[in-house]
């Protein structure tokens, strides 16, 4: 990949949120097998079209994934490829997008075999090429703790995994619950960052909702309030202890935005004081694990009203932008693009946002980004 | 209200284990509470969000070497503050799990049953 793009902006951008998806199920249930294939069934089998389980969880509103900007809704992986390479990124870190709710599959048994035929579909199709600019998320099925530790370490062997994605939240607790410390332990031992989407809880047919007190009606209150289950789980995660027994895990927060950050912290400090009781293995504040262990995608980024803005309401936990980095959403028509981004946020923060936050996370220095 | 830096803060005799009792001094409320046999005076302010510490109670502090397990420590008291439980180590002061937070602690004795405290100097020191 070259690093010169159409709108002119540097080498070494990583964007972390590219959402890749199949355009046929067919794509995924091939890699299931023989015995799951029956299970799903095939299409066509009767004449008038019935015979097979559609594996889609999915939203109750329309969802800018069906409206990508004219384009084909859910490119294949040479289009994808096109577009991030437009969008100004020399890599792009593929997160799932429908796909990512399979953990949750009120069937865990059949939405643990899907999750293994995403993560091997994945590979092949979008990993394995070798000038392909995507890295990848390791989809566990949450729901089978102990087995997704297995997976993390058979999927981590490949060069281009560069991540676990809890996904959908298929136990409906917070992730920072014990009963999830297999996959957390997996991930620490290999080295890799775990990724929390916002809406992989939002299935309106799997346990949890991705908001509180509800699924929303329309996408616009999903939007409007997506941070929230971000702030359900990174709660969950430092009061419970994860970063205590991690101290080396980083924690991807995904699909909220940033600007919900400073207020969440603040409350975390402010009700510090009862877990003195409560959790009393906790050896640092929440401000320090969140800087320590917590990194945010801007995607999908608040339009703030200047860049002063950006400085005045982030400068008192971040002033680097060190904990944030940029994801696109691509392909959703919502998405955000480099150049936007860039011209959004202060000017001192580009190098973290654009890059380096990332490249720490993933194990990449510039040079490998922006060839290859 | 007493005056001066070594003020009285009542009878030892009225004072429940573990409850705090706060007099007035001239550089604002002052607590006093007894803990398994030793006297304790700290400011009756929380520096947090200026709760009422001094209406908290004193208990030992619990303690933690392994997440999801609990025990408690012997060796020290602290109180705990009503309005956001915020504890502070009432041998040094410091906030339990936020050492950035300091409660203002002073030397406290008594003499026959009578508790004095005095508002300029720490325990166990001279200054």
């Amino acid at each position: 990949m070259t690093s010169t793009t159409s709108e002119g902006v540097g080498s070494g951008v990583i964007d972390t949120a590219v959402h890749h998806d199949w355009r046929d199920q067919n794509e995924i249930v091939r890699y299931l097998s023989s015995a799951w294939r029956e299970y799903v069934g095939e299409s066509k089998w009767f004449s008038w079209g019935l015979g097979t389980k559609d594996i889609s969880l999915d939203v109750p509103y329309m969802h800018p994934r069906s409206a990508a900007m004219g384009e084909s809704p859910t490119p294949g992986y040479a289009e994808l490829a096109a577009r991030l390479e437009r969008s100004g990124a020399d890599k792009g870190v593929l997160v799932y997008g429908k796909s990512m709710l399979m953990p949750a599959d009120n069937n865990p048994h059949l939405g643990r075999e899907l999750c293994h035929a995403l993560n091997r579909w994945t590979v092949e199709n979008w990993l394995d090429p070798d000038d392909s600019p995507f890295l990848g998320s390791i989809l566990v099925a949450n729901q089978f703790p102990e087995l997704s530790a297995e997976w993390i370490r058979e999927f981590s062997r490949h060069p281009r995994m560069v991540q676990v994605a809890l996904g959908g939240n298929g136990l409906g607790k917070p992730f920072g619950h014990p009963v999830y410390d297999p996959i957390f332990r997996a991930a620490a031992d290999t080295g890799m960052p775990v990724v929390i989407h916002t809406l992989a809880d939002g299935a309106a047919d799997s346990l949890p909702h991705s908001l509180a007190g509800g699924v929303a009606a329309s996408y616009a209150e999903y939007r409007a309030l997506s941070a929230q289950s971000l702030m359900t789980h990174a709660s969950s995660l430092i009061s419970q202890g994860v970063f205590e027994r991690y101290k080396d895990l980083k924690v991807v927060l995904m699909g909220g935005g940033i600007a919900w950050v400073p207020a969440f912290l603040w409350r975390m400090q402010t009700n510090f004081g009862p877990f003195g009781r409560e959790a009393p293995w906790l050896r640092s504040l929440p401000y320090d694990y969140f800087l320590r262990n917590i990194r945010v995608s801007t995607y999908h980024l608040e339009k703030a009203p200047s860049t002063e803005s950006w400085r005045s309401v982030l400068r008192a936990v971040d002033d680097s932008g060190s904990i944030f980095c940029y994801g696109s959403g691509m392909p959703f028509g919502d998405f955000d693009t480099v150049a936007g981004v860039r011209a959004t946020l202060p000017a001192e923060w580009h190098p973290n946002v654009f890059g380096g936050t990332a490249g720490d996370l993933y194990g990449l220095t510039s040079e490998r980004v922006a060839n290859g | 209200m007493n005056a001066g830096p070594v003020i009285t803060a009542g009878n030892v005799r009225d004072l429940e284990e573990g409850v705090p009792s706060v007099v007035a001094a001239e550089v604002g409320g002052i607590a006093v509470a007894v803990w398994r046999g030793k006297l304790y005076a700290f400011r009756a302010t929380c520096p947090h969000e200026q709760g009422p510490v001094g209406c908290g109670r004193v208990r030992t502090p619990l303690v933690s070497d392994r997440t999801g397990t609990a025990g408690t420590d012997e060796s020290r008291p602290v109180v705990i503050c009503p309005w956001h439980r915020w504890e502070y180590d009432l041998g040094t002061g410091r906030g339990v799990r936020n050492p950035r937070a300091a409660l203002r602690t002073f030397k406290v004795w008594q003499e026959d049953d009578t508790i004095y405290v005095d508002t300029s100097k720490r325990p166990g020191r001279e200054g």
